[in-house]
């Protein structure tokens, strides 16, 4: 139980040094950049991919039961609404956080057994301002990004599915999804993938940064990175879900 | 004038005491070794000094600043005062020779990456080091690596520099080489040097004054002469290298 606490205090001291990082020079704009290209671009053959099987298997799934009630046209309001709202944000969370949170675990996990962090402390550079916060605020966007894109997408896996496969039809199909889904809709997913985007990011870099023990200790705290993130992105998914929808979001 | 001075030091991991009331002084423009089994916390000690790791008790003090009750630009010149070349070079493998070397310049003092390139080929010249400045540290040997950590440290320009094992996994030749380098950043940069090493000959080669680190204590510090002609039984048995001695006695974990 002190573990946790601790594990759990250390994680909220680095992230509120990582987001404070930002506002102090040096800037270092450039590495944001560069961890944009990283976790950004880098995952989004993963992302279009994932997310166009995901809306299309929804399509496979709700045809049926849709198809008895003669409402098979609503099934683009259904994959739109239940991509836009959950299976988009969380979707691309995960495979963030298995693509690029364990990296980053990884990287800075193995720059703390080598003394590479040391050296940077030694050279007066705060070592989680260079290494951490880039990644924090980068993971965010990234995430909130890639959430838009896998919406589109898996609105798109949806329509190929229904219109391609079951023949519904494509205006009805269009204008149910126009009539039922709302903005309100992907808000509600870009909040939650920023919340995801900030835990998966300091999670990972929390474990990375408090490596102990040589190459063993680094496989550790990459596999505790990514179960955890994991977990959280779940957990929080539920607890953001049921704060929004007091505020009727 | 003195450069550097631990007082009454003290460290503990769990209930494993490393240091128990350490004392000693670096004046400044010498070479100091410290010497000592392995396990005894020399690199620990070194890591106190840097303001790496924070003492149990007691004090260290770097012309007079004390890394710990530091912050804000007070800090930063206690950084620019002295600095470390780890064991293992601790180079950012992710990053070319020029800019390992640079990289105090460029990220610290907002120096344009063109300039801080031509600094850092200066520094990879004055160690032989010439044609490495695009090469990664991955591409270098053990030897190269470590003289590109002590043209980083050089490029800090600090007062002090603090030698984690400089020549473990050196070749003799290299070992050699390793040693006349330190001496020439005393004698032709005015360096004061601390160095820790379990190598007796580079340190009676390069060492002003050796200090013995045992149980937890310096227990005997003096010139190369004194340390050769000690008869404490732990500096005996480790500068001769003998198999039965205190410190084989003692169940050291080595």
């Amino acid at each position: 139980m002190r573990g946790i606490l601790e594990s759990l205090g250390g994680w909220f001291l680095i992230s509120f040094e990582a987001i404070l990082g930002a506002f102090s020079k040096p800037f270092r704009i450039k590495h944001y950049f560069n961890h944009l290209a990283d976790i950004g671009t880098g995952s989004l053959p993963v992302i279009l991919t994932t997310s166009f099987f995901t809306g299309g298997v929804i399509a496979l799934e709700t045809y049926s039961t849709f198809h008895r009630f003669n409402a098979e046209h609503m099934i683009g309001a259904v994959v739109a609404i239940s991509m836009a709202r959950e299976l988009a944000p969380v979707l691309s969370a995960l495979l963030v956080t298995a693509r690029s949170g364990s990296a980053m675990s990884a990287e800075i996990g193995t720059m703390r057994v080598t003394e590479q962090i040391d050296a940077l402390v030694v050279m007066a550079v705060n070592p989680v301002k260079y290494l951490i916060t880039p990644r924090v605020y980068v993971t965010i966007v990234a995430v909130a990004i890639l959430t838009l894109v896998a919406d589109a997408v898996g609105y798109l896996g949806g329509y190929a599915v229904s219109v391609g496969l079951f023949d519904v039809n494509k205006t009805l199909y269009i204008r149910y999804t126009q009539n039922l889904a709302e903005l309100s809709d992907v808000y509600h997913g870009i909040i939650k993938s920023c919340a995801f985007g900030f835990l998966l990011s300091t999670i990972s870099c929390y474990f990375g940064y408090t490596t102990k023990g040589g190459a063993k200790g680094v496989g550790r705290s990459t596999t505790k990175a990514v179960v955890v993130s994991s977990m959280a992105i779940l957990i929080s998914d539920y607890v953001i879900t049921y704060f929004l929808r007091l505020l009727n979001l | 004038m003195i450069a550097i001075e631990v007082r009454n030091l003290k460290k503990k991991f769990g209930k494993n005491v490393v240091h128990d009331g350490v004392n000693f002084q670096v004046f400044e423009g010498e070479i100091f070794v410290i010497m000592g089994p392995s396990g005894v916390g020399k690199s620990v000690l070194l890591k106190q000094i840097a303001g790496l790791l924070e003492p149990d008790e007691g004090e260290v003090s770097v012309y007079g600043m004390n890394p710990f009750k530091l912050g804000g630009k007070e800090l930063q010149k206690f950084r620019e005062t002295i600095t470390y070349v780890f064991q293992g070079g601790a180079l950012f493998d992710s990053l070319p020779v020029w800019h390992n070397v640079a990289f105090y310049l460029i990220e610290n003092k907002g120096i344009s990456e063109k300039k801080a390139r031509e600094v850092a080929s200066y520094y990879l010249s004055l160690l032989g080091l010439s044609g490495t400045e695009d090469l990664y540290p991955s591409e270098l040997s053990g030897g190269m690596q470590k003289r590109v950590a002590v043209a980083r440290a050089l490029c800090m320009n600090p007062k002090c520099i603090l030698f984690d094992e400089p020549t473990s996994g050196l070749d003799p030749v290299m070992t050699s080489v390793f040693n006349q380098l330190i001496l020439r950043l005393k004698k032709e940069f005015k360096k004061t040097c601390l160095v820790v090493t379990h190598d007796v000959s580079s340190a009676f080669a390069i060492g002003d004054r050796i200090g013995i680190l045992w149980k937890g204590k310096m227990v005997e510090v003096g010139t190369p002469e004194e340390i050769k002609n000690s008869t404490h039984p732990v500096v005996v048995q480790f500068i001769n290298g003998s198999f039965e001695g205190p410190i084989t006695d003692s169940g050291v974990e080595r």
